[in-house]
């Protein structure tokens, strides 16, 4: 993304902003609120449309860039509050939208077999098979257990690229785990990801590379071992531009 | 031994895991209920058929209003519909011939139910005050065509064909569209729970934001079933007037009431998302019985209201509060 600027009627919420993520590459996006963070991942997943600046995509430019485009180049968000539907099963919510078919003369099924089976294995690789059955309802699971089953679903679509929105806000200290484990599990898939969080401390603890953002401006780029928590805590608190 | 009381006490389980547990009792204790109370007469073909008559036509109806509620919306103009349809039907067959008339008839229900979805999805309105408008624009109508009489079949259509199978013909004793009923329930649950529209109904039911997120489109899913849902209520409509070879204004009064009782007590939540179309079978079944047990006891018909209403707020709470009950008890849930 390079010098991106978008508005919100008078309001500048972004200012000329650099932001690019590398094949694989776990970036932590920082900031406080009204930083512009969300602004910034919304253009990204074809949400928002810029006002000014350039979408590169595998350096290709993106200029009818949209969420279904997006989606097709591989670009998925996992947000906190929705992404599964409670009365729904682990399967059915895992191929939502996407889901597997089966002809039968000139009639459309769905392949409720192979959507088991996947769900069976994804279970078992997220390590919740024991809890959770293809069956289950997603109403009944913990708040852990959705996020996984969210980032599984990501991954399942061929993700090259997943955004992380405040995955483990409402979790317990053991769900948030579960969730930071399914995030770690990414880069040996060779998965990249933006995962954005208040906690620092967790953001730093998934992230190869640290961006922060204050207003709307990049204040500060950095990989992990050229910063500590504490001194990025003190940069989002002095609000000033350091670094590269 | 203690192998088969574990598998029969799983199959007890999964019993009242059902979200039909509710309909499923209610029909086996009123049946039980009013065999023995009319001295077995309840269960006599003729009565049985008399029933089977409201289940095909209503049951026809419910199965258009389930889908749309498991979508999280409703059509209370359903009833209105049926006889509105009913009374076009029959309007049209002095003019054109029956098959030209069933399509006209046909289109014009499903132009209702495009309508309905045009006010409710693009005009962001709540789907229970649009239809609630339609209920009396479409009895409204009905008074028009008719001038308040009744209006009778022509004389030489009695006999067609198609008037036989689409309501007319009787099988065994049994009016063909029990039979109809049985067929579109068939095909509407494989629909409903074996392709990707159906996955796609009980999401927009469920979560709306999240379907939308998962690339589907609610205002499509939500707008064929609105389209199916009047297209339905007025194939109900023309069935009963083929059936009874004459047309009122009334006809079709206060079944919006009675398709909407039949799906709540089958175990669909007016929240949407959940549900099923078998359940609205035994909950239609449920409805249709009351009336022609009460008839049978000599009770008068206004007893029949006032039953559907006890008999839906009973399914309810059986649904509500017994069934999670019974699970505990069982060490289910």
């Amino acid at each position: 993304m390079e010098k991106i600027v978008k508005y919100f009627g008078s309001i500048q919420a972004l200012k000329n902003v650099d932001f690019y993520v590398h094949e694989g590459e776990h970036v932590g996006l920082i900031g406080d609120n009204g930083a512009g963070k969300s602004t910034l991942i919304r253009i990204l997943s074809g949400v928002y449309k810029q006002d000014k600046g350039k979408l590169y995509i595998d350096g290709k430019e993106q200029k009818d860039f949209s969420a279904s485009k997006a989606r097709e180049l591989g670009i998925l968000t996992v947000h906190q509050g929705f992404g599964l539907v409670e009365c729904m099963s682990a399967a059915r919510n895992l191929f939502l939208g996407e889901e597997p078919i089966r002809k039968i003369g000139f009639f459309k099924f769905l392949d409720l077999d192979k959507m088991k089976k996947t769900t069976e294995n994804i279970l078992r690789e997220i390590g919740i098979s024991s809890q959770i059955t293809p069956d289950s309802l997603v109403g009944t699971m913990s708040g852990g257990e959705r996020q996984s089953l969210k980032i599984a679903r990501a991954v399942l679509r061929k993700a090259r690229l997943i955004i992380l929105d405040e995955p483990t806000v409402g979790l317990s200290i053991r769900e948030s785990d579960k969730v930071r484990t399914a995030v770690k599990e990414l880069k040996e898939k060779g998965i990249a990801t933006i995962y954005i969080s208040h906690n620092i401390d967790e953001v730093y603890d998934v992230s190869d590379r640290l961006v922060v953002l204050n207003a709307g401006i990049v204040i500060g780029e950095f990989k992990k071992e050229e910063a500590s928590v504490e001194e990025i805590k003190n940069l989002i608190r002095g609000g000033k531009k350091v670094g590269r | 031994m203690h192998n088969m009381n574990k598998i029969f006490k799983e199959a007890i389980l999964k019993f009242i895991e059902l979200r039909e547990f509710g309909a499923v009792v209610g029909v086996v204790f009123l049946t039980s209920f009013f065999s023995f109370y009319t001295g077995g007469r309840f269960l006599e073909k003729n009565i049985q058929a008399s029933i089977l008559i409201v289940v095909g036509e209503l049951g026809i109806m419910v199965i258009g209003q389930a889908l749309l509620m498991i979508s999280n919306e409703i059509d209370l103009s359903v009833g209105s519909t049926f006889g509105f349809i009913g009374v076009l039907y029959v309007s049209l067959l002095g003019i054109v011939g029956v098959e030209l008339a069933f399509f006209l008839a046909i289109l014009m229900a499903a132009f209702i139910g495009f309508l309905n979805g045009l006010f409710v999805l693009k005009g962001k309105a709540s789907s229970l005050i649009i239809t609630l408008g339609g209920l009396f624009i479409y009895r409204g109508l009905c008074y028009y065509i008719t001038g308040g009489f009744v209006k009778t079949f022509p004389p030489e259509l009695r006999g067609s064909f198609t008037v036989g199978v689409l309501g007319g013909y009787e099988i065994m004793g049994f009016n063909i569209s029990i039979i109809w009923f049985i067929l579109f329930l068939i095909i509407f649950s494989l629909v409903l729970h074996r392709t990707k529209f159906g996955n796609h109904i009980f999401a927009v039911g469920g979560d709306i934001l999240t379907a939308y997120s998962q690339g589907i489109n609610p205002i499509r899913v939500k707008w064929t079933l609105f389209i199916l849902c009047s297209l339905l209520a007025g194939t109900a409509g023309i069935f009963t007037v083929n059936e009874l070879l004459m047309v009122h204004t009334t006809l079709g009064t206060d079944m919006e009431l009675e398709s909407v009782a039949s799906c709540v007590v089958g175990g669909i939540e007016l929240t949407g998302g959940v549900g099923s179309l078998w359940g609205a079978a035994f909950g239609t079944i449920l409805v249709s019985s009351i009336r022609s047990a009460l008839l049978l006891m000599g009770a008068p018909p206004y007893w029949y209201v006032t039953f559907v209403g006890i008999v839906l707020i009973c399914g309810v709470l059986i649904n509500s509060l017994l069934r999670p009950l019974l699970l505990r008890v069982k060490g289910g849930v």
